[in-house]
Formats: structure tokens, sequence, C-alpha cells
């Protein structure tokens, strides 16, 4: 267990930033698994005073089979309040040590297998440093892809694949060395990370709108067009899904089949087998857009729920980009802020398991996401525990505060084009998603198909360039003059909302007086 | 944009031993860290851009190696060979304080290029040259380092013997 008390972590951990590309596909938490490809960015923090004060007073609670896997790894600021201790970590980097733990981190990734394992017996400081999980991850991945069977640890699932005579179990287990006075906040923190309970407080907050049986002219008028989330209970009562779903019938009827989990494709029960036993910051998920025509009959066992079922990116028949997605994971799993591909609207039914949603409207950037200007890239520099831990009090004393919820089996919820949004399993969960278009944000869409660097910001399909053309063209030979009539409509909204705000603008709203301003 | 003899727009760095640096603007945009800087002050084009955390020795060196490589448009051959050759040539320390640097200018390109130098300095060679290479102080004892290795023996085929 860890050898300081909790109470020591009253300190703003403060990670280096890992690059994401903001629409690859909806795969949004295909964060790039190889550390050294990334150039780590400074994240700004905010509220750091306040979250201090709150750390100070809370400690973190872990998972009960949290292991001991730190190796007795401890953060930085022990060290300071050890006086006269030397940190280990840096006699037995020599001198490495200057170079932050990102950086010998980035040198390690490019090493092989054997050479880890060499450098293992360097040092203690070695040890722990090529003991670090992601390190083992993305060489399975890599050698590997998705046909391995998950032993316990990346490294050991590593080694037992590639040297299967070699006993793995051979002397005292693999984690068992402990370093003392070994200091660092990046080794201490991915550890933590990775073993970290959600804090009650950080899913207190449901301030999400909820209904139940509400007609499409209803959901059309209160949410769809003012772009509102709403959480809607009571239509998937009819899916075969929400009945039959889980592990076991999953696992009888396709256990086989190939699916989409982050970058590799993996057997149904190979996932199972390892979310099973996953501990780690940042757990692969299985995304797959294509499991209904994987196996019919997943695609036969649900249906739309009603309010969606417009959906004009139909019109591009089997051109439409990728729409529709299965989503498994353990708890833990899940995706960092992100904003939908091609400005399209989603639903999401939850079918077993509970997700925490956390939504950002448009116009407001999260705390700690830093998206180029373009809008090609997102920086969302730290993984979800992560920003829970370091910017989720931050929210609390904004004005623009978020919409919460957690979504429970049976409930869907309403995401509205444009808005950021983060979700995480709060148990294993089975989920579907999907994207869609309808009348009221086909303009969005198109502007956003038609912009100048569609072809990075385009995402599921390969046809990025084109898109804009044959989706216009498409509306326009199955809905003559539906755009037309669409543009006159907006015209007249816009020409009401500038009357409004002409007078907006005369009235002095403080005095309550007119005011002219020519 | 302008070709050849127009004269190019220059930018003003200054180190940490407050030297400045006169870059071309092509050359400084491939720092990250200066890209953004401009990204986020518009106006500040006069202005020399504070590095506080490199010196003078090292953005030299860094700004020889963007004007010797040449643009983006010379052969992949040509820049890889070129890499090879400005690798070869510093020792572990200068590469160690060029890491430092490229990582806090975000320069991605070289930062890639130096980690492997050092990954490639330290690939099949044994558990003593590492030590030695960097200096390290070997905190096991003999049970403890005789235990690791029997644990991973599957590691050390194809290491280079002990005196290299």
């Amino acid at each position: 267990m860890l050898s300081c008390s909790i109470t020591l972590l009253s300190q703003t951990l403060k990670r280096k930033g890992k690059r994401k590309r903001k629409t690859k596909t909806k795969n949004k938490i295909r964060t790039k698994l190889k550390i050294n490809k990334n150039v780590c960015k400074k994240q700004k923090s905010i509220a750091k005073n306040q979250q201090l004060e709150e750390e100070e007073e809370e400690g973190f609670n872990l998972k009960c089979s949290a292991p001991s896997n730190s190796h007795g790894v401890q953060p930085l600021g022990n060290l300071y309040l050890n006086p006269g201790s030397v940190n280990s970590r840096n006699t037995g980097l020599g001198n490495l040590q200057i170079l932050s733990d990102e950086l010998v981190l980035e040198i390690l990734g490019l090493l092989e297998c054997p050479q880890l394992g060499v450098l293992a017996t360097v040092s203690k400081s070695f040890y722990v440093f090529t003991c670090h999980e992601p390190l083992w991850r993305n060489l399975v991945l890599d050698y590997l892809r998705g046909g391995f069977s998950y032993n316990g640890s990346w490294k050991v699932t590593y080694i037992t694949n590639f040297y299967p005579s070699f006993d793995v179990s051979r002397g005292t287990p693999f984690s068992g060395l402990r370093v003392r006075d070994f200091y660092s906040d990046y080794l201490f923190q991915s550890w933590l990370c990775a073993n970290l309970e959600m804090k009650p407080e950080w899913l207190e907050r449901d301030n999400i709108d909820r209904k139940r049986g509400i007609s499409v002219d209803d959901f059309v008028m209160n949410f769809e067009e003012p772009n509102k989330p709403v959480l809607l209970e009571g239509c998937m009562d009819d899916w075969d899904a929400l009945g039959k779903w889980d592990r076991d019938y999953l696992i009888n009827l396709c256990s086989d089949v190939q699916f989409s989990v982050g970058p590799v494709k993996m057997r149904l029960k190979d996932y199972f087998n390892y979310s099973d036993q996953v501990k780690e910051e940042r757990p692969l998920y299985l995304f797959d857009p294509k499991f209904a025509e994987k196996v019919p009959t997943l695609g036969s066992e649900y249906e739309v729920p009603v309010y969606f079922r417009e959906d004009l990116f139909n019109v591009l028949g089997n051109e439409r980009p990728d729409y529709r997605w299965i989503i498994i994971g353990p708890a833990g799993s899940g995706s960092s802020f992100h904003i939908d591909p091609n400005s399209t609207s989603a639903w999401n039914a939850v079918i077993r398991g509970s997700k925490k949603w956390i939504l950002f409207p448009p116009d407001v950037v999260p705390p700690g996401v830093h998206p180029s200007p373009d809008g090609a890239e997102v920086a969302c520099p730290v993984s979800i525990v992560e920003w829970f831990m370091n910017f989720y009090g931050a929210t609390k004393n904004w004005k623009k505060k978020p919409i919460e919820c957690i979504c429970k089996a049976g409930e869907v919820i309403f995401v509205p084009n444009g808005w950021w949004h983060l979700v995480i399993n709060l148990e294993e969960s089975i989920a579907i998603t999907q994207n869609y278009v309808s009348r009221r944000n086909l303009f969005n869409v198109l502007d956003f198909l038609k912009k100048p660097n569609a072809s990075e910001l385009v995402s599921g399909t390969r046809d990025r360039i084109n898109l804009y053309e044959k989706f216009k063209n498409a509306i326009e030979a199955s809905f003559p003059g539906m755009i037309d009539e669409l543009m006159l409509k907006a015209e007249e909204k816009k020409a009401q909302e500038k009357k409004l705000s002409f007078w907006d603008s005369v009235t002095d709203w403080k005095a309550g007086a007119f005011k002219f301003s020519f | 944009m302008s070709t050849d003899t127009v004269k190019t727009k220059k930018i003003i760095l200054r180190t940490a031993d407050k030297e400045e640096f006169e870059v071309d603007e092509a050359i400084a945009m491939e720092f990250g860290t200066v890209k953004s800087f401009f990204e986020e002050n518009p106006d500040a084009s006069e202005e020399p851009v504070p590095l506080p955390n490199v010196s003078s020795q090292c953005l030299l060196t860094i700004i020889e190696y963007f004007k010797s490589r040449g643009g983006s448009s010379s052969a992949e051959d040509e820049a890889k060979a070129y890499n090879e050759e400005f690798v070869k040539a510093r020792d572990n320390e200068s590469i160690k304080e060029l890491i430092l640097a490229a990582n806090y200018l975000n320069i991605k390109d070289m930062l890639d290029m130096l980690t492997q130098a050092v990954a490639d300095r330290i690939k099949n060679k044994s558990v003593e040259y590492v030590r030695r290479f960097f200096g390290v102080e070997n905190d096991y004892s003999p049970e403890e380092e005789a235990e690791l290795r029997s644990r991973n023996e599957w590691a050390f085929e194809g290491v280079d013997p002990d005196d290299d």
C-alpha cells in the first residue's frame, strides 16, 4: 500500500499535455498510446488555490483491489517533507536525472522489450521506470495488435506471449520490488489515477432536464431547436436489447467476432478477459461503428428512438460517414472532452451499467481543454480521472455551470450539436450511440463540411473533401426545395432576432431608461 | 509568399542568459512555443520573444541545425543523413541539453530525433555499459541484482558482453 498518507496529496499534480486529434473518428478516447510520439504541452490549471484547499480537507479513496504496483513511488511533495532525504529517482538515473519523467519515458518508449528488461537491472530507479505499464501496453499493441490474452498486466502479457517458455511466476511476483525514497509526480499520479474511486461529490450534481413520454414536437421545440441537452426516459422499453444484452448473451452470440477497440481489433471474449482484469488510467474501450454489419442480430434488437428518426445523412446510403456505435467498457473507461464530428447531434442509450456525463455548451470551453484555433486539434492533456481531480472543482465557481447527470440503463441522453462532453463509465457498461442530422442542424452540418480545412476536420468517412457536394446534392435529390425552404425560415428568424437586439441596445437596462446612441 | 531577395521577416529571441538572436521567421515558427506566443500576442512582432529556459549555446545550435538542414523541401534521404551527422557529432551532455531545449521550445521532429539518438546509444548494451554511460549509481544489493537478473533472464539474449 501507499507509504505516504493520502492527505499529503494536497498539491495540484500537474501533467504535461498530450495532443489529441479532435475529429479522427468517434472513438475519441483513441488517445495516442505512444507517449514518445507526443510533445508535451504545459497545461494551465485554473482555480489552483481553491483546488488545493479542497484537497487538504478531503482524501482520496482507492479501489479496494488497488495493487501496490506503485513500487513505493511517492509524490514529489513528500520529498520536501522529508528533510535530508535524497530522491533515489535521481541517483538511479545518473545524468538523465535532469530530464523530466515524461522525457525519460519517451526515450524508453523507443526501446524494445529486451532492452527494457536489461535496463531494469541497471538501478532501482530504472526498474521503476521500465515497469511503467503504458510502455508495455504500446509494445503489446504494436506487435500483437488485438491478438493477445491479457494476463494480469501489460508487461506480463507481453512476456508470456514472446517468451512462452519463461516461467513468469519464478521467484517473487514481478511487481514485488519496492524502492525507498523514490519521488516522482508523474509516476505516482499515473498509478493513482489508475486506482482511484470516483469521489461521491463528483457524482452529486444532476441538473439535466429529464422527460418521459413527450411528443416528438415537444422534443423538437423545447430541446432540439434551442440545442439543449435532455435525458429521455422510457424510450427503450421496447428494445429487445434492454432485457437481453448482458455479458453471457453477447458471448454466446458473438464471442469470436472482432470489434474495434482503440487502435486495434479484438475478439469480444478477449476484450472481456482484458476488461475484467485491467487497472489503468485509460482503459481500452470497445467502440465499433460496424457492429450491426458484423452481427446483424445486434442491429435488430434495438431501434432508433422516435425523436431521432429524421436523419438526413440517410440520403447518402452506404456512403454516409460512420454513424452508429456499440460501446462496451469497464469502470473508468470513457471519453474525455470533445465535440462530436461533422457538427452532428447525438443520442446515447445505456443498455447496461451507468455513465457519468458532463456537458458544456458550444461557447464554453471546459477548464483544462485547449482547442487549436482552427478547431482541428483538441489538446486535452489529462485523463478523465485526472480531469476530475484537477479541474472539476473549478466548475463549482463558474457562472456557466456544466450540465451533469448519471445516465442509467434504460435512459437515453440527447447531446445537441456542438456541445462539449465528457463521459465515464461508473461500472461495466454496454451502450449504443448514434449521430444524426435533422432539419434543425442541416445548415450547421453543411457549413462544417464546406470549411476549407474539411479534409482534416471531417470524420468517419474516407471521402472528406467531396462529402459536402455529395450530401448537398443528395438532399436536393431526395428532398427538393428543402434547403431553400430552410434558408428562408432561417433568414426570417435572423430578421426577428435583429429586431429584438436593436431594441435591447437602445434600452439602458441598468437605469431602465432609453438612451440614444446616434 | 515572397520568394528570394525580398527581405524576410526577422524575429528576435531572447535566451536565459539575456542574449538576443535575430532569426528568420520561417525558422522561428518551427518552434511551437514561439508560434503559440505569436498566436496569443498578435501585436508583439517587434519585441523579443523571451525564452527563459534555453541557453544561448543551445539556441545557437538549434538555429544552425535549421539553417543547415534547409527547408522541408529537401529530400528525405538528405534530411536523414544530415540528422545522423548532427547527432553523431554531439556528446551525451549536449544531446541532453538539446532535448530539454527542444522540449521547451516544442520542436517535435527535433525532439524525436534526439530521443531516438539516446535510445540508439543504449540499445543492446550491457548493464555495466549503461551504468557507465549515464553515470548511474547501482543501488541493488548483490542478492537483489542476482534475483532480478534471473527474473529478467529472457531479456539478456543478444546483449553485448560486459567489457564493451
